[in-house]
């Protein structure tokens, strides 16, 4: 009867799996058809069919218990076991349509899932990217009032924008230096320290990425308050630098933590003066943490928010704009300047994983060509013992 | 002393010194005094409806004291004009307001000087505590706070577990990069738009409401009512999951990476079904890395200050937002410094109670 009932259902829930999305999409286009929005219609159809095939069938599969040995014992009665062994394989290779085995139906639901999720952090982007070429003057992408490239020509003529991304320069560049230099020094304290000394201090230094920006915002406005400085980039550099330095160390530390200390040791035994061991041991072990170390500093306290927000008194930076852009919500000026950030955060990641793969690569030539230098010598090694006997 | 000197074998006297005066620094100048100072803010005041009142009585003194000067002027006319003999009734009233002047001015030189004392006094006394916790508005916004950062924790947890233990264990090498790539491009797209791209799909004429109208169920271009919009409370949480789940798939994924596939398929070869082989192996082999992903994503949604400004839509009031027009707007400085310091309590019991329920030392927690 199991079998039965397996034999029937699990051809039924993958056919029900593909007509579901396939139905839901034709519906999406059918619905957007007569709205004059047929590509989005079939995209929300595509998208909410995805779900609901993934929920009912994937996890329904799962619960009527169509697991690998039932399966198997399908096609045992079936075909017989040399047969059905066979078969198994097979299934196990391709992908399975008919009678997928419980792992194949996981496979299928997290493959879902996946794209679900993908789809979640990307249709909001892409919905602010689409919307900054339309005429609309509201940010917006319906009604589609046509194509058009004037609201970045406008952007490029707020002069608010250009003075607050010249600050949002100024204060970057001072947070990379102070976060680098406090980085390195914390970084340096903690891995030579030991038990309770090195706890106490590393809970305080890590403190500050642990809190709400708000509070190192208000804190330090505090602070400086009492001795008469008022919010401005100043400010805005000594907050950011206070949680974005314990990012630095914690990079730098990470580092730290691989390098071989019998190296220092041994110039210093062999009688290098202590700066000397620094710069030509240490720090070219540590530059391109440093250098990542910078630039990711740079990105903190370009992105940053919270903490701006309060400690920048009368000035602006670049998020401080685009916060009271979002607060007034007016035109798609906005979206334009989003267009520029996605454009601009694709083209680093793009070029980041490019150059990744390329490292990859280089690194599997590398071993691919040792491995087989390694083999001529076992050969010829092999060869002379036999010319030998 | 012993580490000192340690540090000094290890890296020189210009080495340390640099090491330990910037590390002095930072520990003392912009982390611990600054919170202290926070501290101290909430335990004072100053009595600004004193000094408001003053201000105005002052005020109001100053227009009086010009409505005389005109009187003055105008009786001194009067007298030149007039003849001899009442000439010296109206001398008697000139004098009568001479003297109310001086008066006058007695008393306003003593309100302002005590209107400079006032100023700059402070008192000392529990004032900023009990008007926190006597405001049942703000007392509600703040527990708000809490249960939505802990909804937005949790879900971003449920969420994101199938996310990293795919890209960790189940995607091929080659997959598992691209989504990666996936994930990263829309984490360093700034907050702020996020959280707008969320604005232009929650409002009255936004992508949602597009959505149901293709479905008949929104009349989007209605004006009489006007289409609804998704603002308020439900709004910003929905875009505090969207703005910090990527805050708890990086962690996870980091720890779930160290698993030894081994474990995982020694559970499935002695027969484990799948979820025995999550609560089993996968989940406390991850504990660090969800404590660390739960204490992020639950800092950021509590201490988050533009998803309420974008999406609240004016309806709904969040705790930031309070500290924000106590320091930023009305200028009292001692309420901003207690509501922050309520923040930030709230936030060292969740790391403790993070700490204590997965079982991780900080040091687990920062790697």
């Amino acid at each position: 009867m199991n079998n039965f009932i397996t034999r029937l259902l699990a051809p039924l829930s993958n056919i029900g799996f593909f007509t579901t999305i396939i139905a839901a999409t034709i519906l999406g286009w059918k619905i957007g058809a007569a709205n004059d929005a047929l590509v989005f219609g079939a995209f929300v159809g595509l998208v909410l069919g995805i779900i609901v095939a993934t929920v009912v069938f994937g996890f329904v599969n799962l619960m009527l218990g169509i697991h690998r040995n039932t399966t198997e014992l399908v096609l045992v009665q079936r075909h017989g076991a040399e047969r059905a062994d066979a078969l198994m394989k097979a299934a196990s290779t391709t992908p399975g349509f008919f009678g997928m085995n419980a792992q194949q139906v996981m496979q299928t639901a997290i493959n879902g899932y996946i794209l679900v999720f993908l789809a979640y952090m990307f249709l909001p982007l892409v919905i602010m990217v689409a919307a900054a070429f339309n005429e609309n003057r509201n940010p917006s992408i319906s009604p589609w009032l046509g194509f058009t490239f004037d609201w970045f020509g406008k952007l490029m003529k707020k002069d608010e924008l250009w003075a607050a991304l010249a600050n949002s320069f100024v204060i970057g560049i001072f947070v990379v230096v102070i976060s680098v230099v406090l980085g390195l020094a914390g970084a340096l304290l903690i891995t030579r320290l030991r038990s309770k000394a090195r706890t106490l201090i590393y809970g305080l230094l890590v403190s500050p990425v642990l809190v709400p920006g708000v509070i190192l915002g208000v804190s330090t406005l505090l602070l400086w308050d009492t001795i008469g400085v008022g919010g401005g980039l100043f400010l805005s550099i000594i907050a950011q630098s206070t949680f974005i330095a314990a990012y630095a160390m914690l990079l730098i530390m990470a580092r730290l933590q691989r390098f071989d200390t019998t190296l220092e040791e041994a110039a210093l035994d062999l009688g290098a003066p202590h700066q000397q061991v620094f710069w030509l041991i240490t720090m070219p072990f540590l530059r391109p943490t440093i250098l990542t170390a910078a630039v990711l500093a740079f990105l903190q306290s370009f992105e940053n928010y919270n903490t701006t927000l309060f400690t920048i008194g009368r000035q602006s930076t670049v998020t401080i704009f685009i916060g009271s852009a979002v607060k007034q919500g007016q035109e798609p000026t906005i979206n334009a300047l989003a267009v520029i950030f996605i454009t601009i955060t694709v083209l680093i990641a793009v070029v980041y994983e490019v150059k990744r793969r390329a490292e990859k690569a280089r690194g599997e030539v590398q071993r691919e060509l040792a491995r087989r230098a390694d083999k001529a010598i076992t050969t010829k090694a092999v060869d002379i013992d036999r010319t030998a006997a | 002393m012993s580490q000192v000197s340690d540090l000094l074998r290890r890296y020189g006297v210009v080495m340390t010194s640099y090491v330990l005066i910037a590390c002095s620094v930072w520990i003392v100048i912009m982390i611990v005094v600054p919170q202290a100072v926070m501290l101290t803010y909430t335990f004072w005041y100053e009595d600004k409806n004193l000094v408001g009142e003053l201000y105005r009585e002052i005020d109001q003194g100053y227009a009086q004291l010009d409505a005389f000067d005109a009187k003055l002027a105008d009786l001194d006319s009067r007298i030149s004009a007039a003849a001899a003999d009442a000439k010296s009734v109206l001398e008697i009233r000139r004098d009568e307001i001479v003297k109310k002047e001086k008066a006058l001015e007695a008393r306003l030189a003593t309100l302002e000087k005590r209107y400079e004392e006032e100023k700059t006094r402070i008192y000392w006394g529990l004032r900023n505590y009990k008007y926190l916790f006597s405001n049942a508005d703000h007392r509600m916004v703040f527990f708000k706070t809490i249960w939505a950062s802990v909804l937005v924790t949790f879900l971003a947890l449920v969420f994101c577990y199938p996310v990293a233990y795919y890209l960790a264990k189940v995607a091929p090498a080659e997959r598992a990069a691209l989504v990666m790539l996936g994930l990263i491009v829309p984490y360093w797209v700034n907050e702020l738009l996020r959280v707008f791209a969320w604005q232009m799909i929650l409002s009255g004429r936004g992508v949602l409401n597009l959505a149901l109208s293709l479905f008949g169920i929104v009349d989007i271009n209605s004006l009489n009512p006007p289409p609804p919009n998704y603002l308020g409370d439900g709004g910003v949480i929905v875009g505090m999951i969207y703005a910090y789940i990527l805050f708890m798939v990086f962690p996870l994924y980091n720890v779930i990476e160290t698993l030894d596939r081994n474990q995982i398929e020694a559970g499935t070869d002695l027969g484990a079904p799948w979820w025995g082989i999550h609560w089993h192996i996968v989940i406390p082999h991850a504990k660090p890395g969800i404590a660390v992903g739960c204490i992020m994503t639950f800092m950021l949604a509590a201490g988050s200050y533009a998803v309420p400004m974008a999406l609240s839509g004016g309806r709904s009031q969040w705790f930031t937002q309070i500290i924000y027009t106590w320091t930023n707007e009305t200028q009292d400085m001692n309420l901003g410094a207690t509501y922050a310091l309520l923040l930030l309590v709230l936030c060292i019991l969740f790391i403790m109670a993070m700490m204590r329920v997965f079982r991780v030392s900080l040091e687990d927690i920062a790697k």
